[in-house]
């Protein structure tokens, strides 16, 4: 029968693998075993064909299992739908992939993932970045000066690009200023795509446990500082942006 | 999201319900194509990279007019250029039943192409 692995674990930080599946059978109500190596560990279950079924529920659950143990231990996380054939298998997976096994977990070692997102309020938005540039001469190229189907069309093209240029410019130092207040912290930052015009920064970052309360602080400071801004801080996360492994 | 994993937020309550709304949109947006809808999928894929590349080129034409090194002539022509090039596009999304929310592609982890 297949297994699902849940998470990989350092032994030399966890000596009893026991009380953790102990723990999540009381909390979950399925049964947990471990496979291990020398070095390594692996939180696995019975694939049972329920189990392995895809749907809503189970990737759920999946998410609430690695949630619970990564509050707990620093681990490194599987995604929903990492299931291997046979105990051999699971065991090969982890002696394949060793050092970088344990690289990684050396580096999210009690460490706990954060994410942030800035928003630009509507508002500012409205009053301060997308308001019209004022059509003077003074900054309006001279070649668009005139009278023309052409040149009317290009003007517009080049007050909406001047427009999207100093939103850009404006996103950007801002941007800057939190990245110096976030590096005081840490230096695990990674940076997403912002996935709307409104977002001005969406960033994970990775910070010791015991930091918590100074990130708490330090966002708060933040929307003190940009009253104009929506922040919004969530976690601890398990730290599946810095355990991206290309598995052998 | 579980109210226990919010552990700050301040501004509008609104806005940021209206743009967490918007990632989970964005991830929606991969292109889908079944037998049946075959054609106005290739449609949709191959209109968002024209769009694509009519805003590189729109990009392009912005920052040669910042650099002043275009002639009156040269101004004239590209105007036009640009000008035809939207209204065919706008031709090509009526025909297909396309809007502009629709011409884009959802990167996975890269985000959205447009």
């Amino acid at each position: 029968m297949p297994i699902i692995v849940y998470a990989i674990i350092d032994l030399k930080r966890i000596a009893d693998i026991s009380i953790l599946t102990n723990l999540l059978f009381k909390n979950f109500g399925i049964h947990f075993d471990s496979i291990s190596t020398s070095d390594l560990g692996a939180i696995i279950s019975t694939g049972t064909p329920e189990a392995i079924s895809i749907n809503r529920e189970s990737v759920l659950k999946y998410a609430a299992i690695i949630d619970y143990i990564a509050q707990n231990y620093s681990i490194l996380p599987l995604r929903y739908g990492s299931i291997v054939a046979t105990v051999d298998e699971g065991i090969n997976l982890l002696v394949k992939n060793n050092d970088i096994f344990l690289t990684t977990l050396h580096k999210i070692y009690n460490k706990e993932e954060y994410s942030i997102r800035v928003f630009i309020s509507q508002r500012h938005q409205d009053s301060t970045i997308n308001r019209p540039l004022p059509t003077t001469t003074s900054n309006i190229p001279q070649i668009l000066l005139g009278t023309t189907k052409s040149k009317n069309y290009l003007l517009k093209k080049f007050q909406t690009h001047v427009t999207e240029e100093s939103k850009k410019a404006y996103f950007d130092q801002l941007k800057s200023v939190f990245i110096g207040d976030l590096q005081r912290l840490t230096h695990l930052l990674d940076f997403k795509k912002n996935q709307s015009p409104e977002c001005i920064m969406d960033v994970v970052l990775l910070i010791e446990r015991s930091k918590r309360a100074d990130l708490v602080a330090m966002v708060a400071d933040m929307q003190l500082k940009h009253p104009e801004h929506n922040i919004i801080l969530t976690g601890p996360w398990p730290p599946y942006n810095f355990t991206q492994i290309k598995i052998q | 999201m579980d109210d226990d994993k919010v552990l700050f937020y301040s501004g509008s309550a609104n806005e940021i319900i209206k743009e967490l709304e918007k990632i989970k949109q964005g991830s929606q947006s991969r292109i889908n194509a079944t037998p049946e809808n075959v054609e106005s999928g290739l449609a949709k894929l191959v209109l968002t990279l024209i769009e694509l590349i009519r805003k590189l080129i729109e990009k392009q034409a912005m920052r040669r007019i910042e650099g002043n090194s275009l002639t009156d002539e040269q101004i004239e022509n590209l105007g036009e250029t640009l000008m035809k090039l939207e209204n065919k596009m706008e031709e090509l999304k009526k025909i297909f039943n396309l809007t502009d929310k629709d011409l884009n592609l959802n990167l996975g982890p890269l985000g959205d192409l447009l």
